[in-house]
């Protein structure tokens, strides 16, 4: 049912029509064998005419039917009173009357081949798509003697047709939605479709596509990139990717990240090209302040080398003059001082010592901030045992269990872990030092799904309302007679966990012992 | 013993004399040269300018270098020390107020044979006057006198 195969029955339709007519004339002539001719004939036009899937009609020179229409009334279910004379119009849709007779009238008034669509009602009432084709059919005197026609129905193709324009609208709101651009090229680059995005962002007219509609809205510095690796892959048909600056309608330029892809039909050839621009100008952003504040946190970090390198250096050295001469003046102007003047000179010293080791512990509280952490298997059982070892060389008078869970594994910075338990421990035996049968704990438990060690003592605890300013810099719980310190340990102990990504808390009560417990890594929040 | 002589490279005043009293303190009675910055240490190692004429055959026992020198720091008089072949063996032990690990790498880097940070403690820091000493000017074999070779 294709349109050819419809146009070439009409032409067929058409000389057989004529033939017909050639007949009848004949047959008037001729006598009553030759009636019998004709009326083979028309059985077999009238054959045909069912035969086909199509609709045969015929109308006079003023447009209406006479005579029998087989076909029409086979299809449309009109009877011939029905569809004479102009009746065969109200088979037509309604609405698409009107410009059936206008067309039809015109080509009526010259005399021409019309062709037209409508709808037209099948006997079961049901409207379907035609496509209509009548020629005139001339007398010998050159006057339209009647038309013939032929309905074709189209119905499957509008459908497809339908669809087509469905899916195409499908994409365009698709595209449209998008937050991207999204754009589409010929196969040889030239833009035709830019998704609404672009004239939003652009603010250039909408529909205008093609090279020119690009060009300028890229920024100056990327042009020349931008054309070279799009002629690239316009030719090479390898997928593209490039980040470049687009101009908005404004004036500002932003980041984007413009990637294509060919589509090519079967024999492999590039049909097309799809494309989307995608706005990375936060991500740059991003990037940029990221890299600022590395490039600050590098210069950061090499004037806090400079300045702990002054500082060990410089720092110690009057503080040895301090101590050395107070000391050269006990030993050699003994006989000058009395008994309240040596003991002011050995405060003297002590003070100086106490600076020495403070600057001691802060160049180590900031040597934890500058070192470069390498995690690597700790066995903080041996480093606990070997720890504890020294504390009872250093101070052998006293009588300290101390008992270390077997086992315990850690991933961390050796040095900086040998740190943390030096100081966990070194404080629970500080802690412990007034107790009778003084004892300190490591082991293993674990919090929020992650392994958490702890250093437990019997010592003098604390009270939990200054809990968190155990960990503060320079916040000492205790006088110094009392427990010496710097105040520095705990600030430097959680430091270093905070830089494996850990956590330090700590347990106590007065007079009942304290537990400290830490993380190496992050657990689920609680 | 006494005819071996220290070579104490040190620019502070305060840091010298409480030296030399430790050395004192612990009858270490060797002559004690003192360099107040690394170009005189050379000078003196070398024979130049104030030391012009000196025997550089005869070098010092023991070298005890502070680092941060003015004008050349320590670890570039050591650089100095190493790379010349009359001095290149020469023990030289590092005295210093730091123990950063730059100046700790640098000094055994370069060639330090040994790394000692001053205590504030004087008590302390005879007492490590006194083992460098009995280490380095008792225990310790020099390596042999280089013959001069013959003009």
């Amino acid at each position: 049912m294709s349109g050819l195969q419809g146009e070439s029955f009409v032409e067929a339709l058409v000389s057989t029509r004529a033939r017909i007519s050639q007949l009848e004339r004949e047959a008037i002539e001729r006598n009553q064998s030759a009636e019998e001719e004709l009326r083979a004939h028309v059985d077999r036009y009238k054959s045909l005419v069912l035969a086909i899937a199509q609709v045969i009609w015929t109308h006079n020179s003023k447009g209406g039917m006479t005579g029998e229409q087989v076909s029409w009334a086979t299809y449309t279910g009109q009877t011939f009173a029905e569809y004479r004379h102009r009746g065969w119009l109200n088979a037509v849709h309604p609405d698409d009357r009107a410009s059936t007779v206008q067309i039809w009238a015109r080509a009526v008034f010259g005399g021409e081949p019309y062709d037209l669509e409508h709808r037209l009602r099948r006997h079961d009432g049901e409207y379907r798509y035609f496509s209509v084709r009548a020629v005139p059919v001339l007398a010998d005197d050159g006057a339209i003697r009647e038309w013939a026609g032929i309905h074709s129905d189209i119905t499957e193709r509008k459908r497809a047709e339908e669809t087509l324009r469905d899916s195409e609208r499908r994409f365009r709101e698709l595209a449209d939605s998008m937050p991207q651009i999204v754009w589409a090229a010929g196969p040889y680059g030239h833009f035709d479709y830019y998704n609404r995005r672009w004239y939003e962002f652009t603010g250039r007219p909408v529909g205008i596509s093609g090279d020119e509609s690009w060009a300028d809205v890229v920024h100056p510095d990327d042009q020349k990139e931008c054309l070279e690796r799009w002629h690239l892959a316009t030719q090479s048909g390898a997928p593209y990717e490039i980040e470049y600056r687009l101009r908005d309608r404004m004036g500002t330029y932003h980041w984007f990240l413009r990637r294509a892809l060919p589509v090519r039909d079967q024999a492999g050839r590039i049909t097309r090209w799809f494309g989307t621009c995608t706005d990375i100008d936060g991500v740059k952003h991003t990037e940029e302040v990221l890299r600022r504040a590395n490039v600050e946190t590098d210069e950061a970090n090499r004037e806090l080398e400079a300045f702990s390198y002054s500082v060990a250096h410089d720092l110690r050295t009057p503080l040895r003059s301090i101590d050395g001469f107070s000391q050269a003046i006990l030993e050699d102007n003994a006989g000058q001082l009395d008994a309240q003047g040596k003991a002011n000179l050995a405060k003297v010293r002590a003070a100086a010592q106490r600076m020495a080791h403070l600057i001691d512990d802060l160049l180590s509280l900031s040597r934890v901030t500058r070192a470069e952490l390498r995690r690597e298997q700790v066995n903080l059982t041996q480093l606990a045992l070997g720890i504890g070892d020294r504390l009872r060389e250093a101070d052998a008078k006293r009588d300290v269990q101390i008992v270390v869970q077997e086992g315990l594994m850690a991933r961390g910075d050796t040095t900086l872990l040998a740190v943390v338990m030096e100081n966990l421990l070194g404080n629970a035996w500080k802690f412990t030092s007034q107790r009778l049968e003084g004892r300190i704990e490591v082991g293993l438990t674990s919090r929020n799904g992650v392994p958490a060690y702890f250093v437990r003592d019997n010592g003098i605890g604390f009270d939990m309302a200054y809990a968190n300013k155990l960990f503060v810099a320079f916040q000492r719980l205790h006088t110094i007679p009392e427990f010496p310190g710097t105040g520095i340990g705990l600030a430097t102990v959680q430091r270093i966990v905070r830089r494996h990504g850990g956590q330090i808390w700590a347990h106590g009560e007065v007079d009942r012992g304290a537990t400290f417990f830490f993380t190496l890594c992050q657990g689920t929040p609680a | 013993m006494n005819d071996k002589i220290i070579l104490l490279v040190e620019d502070n005043a305060d840091d010298e004399t409480l030296t030399l009293r430790a050395l004192q303190k612990n009858n270490i009675r060797n002559e004690v040269v003192v360099a107040r910055n690394g170009a005189e240490a050379l000078d003196y190692l070398f024979g130049l300018r104030a030391y012009e004429g000196r025997d550089t055959t005869v070098l010092p026992q023991i070298v005890l270098l502070d680092l941060n020198l003015p004008k050349m720091d320590g670890l570039e008089v050591l650089r100095n020390i190493r790379a010349d072949e009359r001095t290149k063996r020469l023990p030289v032990v590092i005295l210093t107020s730091s123990k950063e690990d730059r100046d700790l790498l640098g000094g055994y880097d370069l060639g330090a044979n040994s790394y000692v940070r001053k205590p504030v403690d004087f008590t302390a820091f005879a007492e490590a006057v006194r083992q460098l000493g009995l280490y380095w000017l008792v225990l310790n074999e020099s390596p042999p006198e280089q013959r001069r070779p013959i003009s």
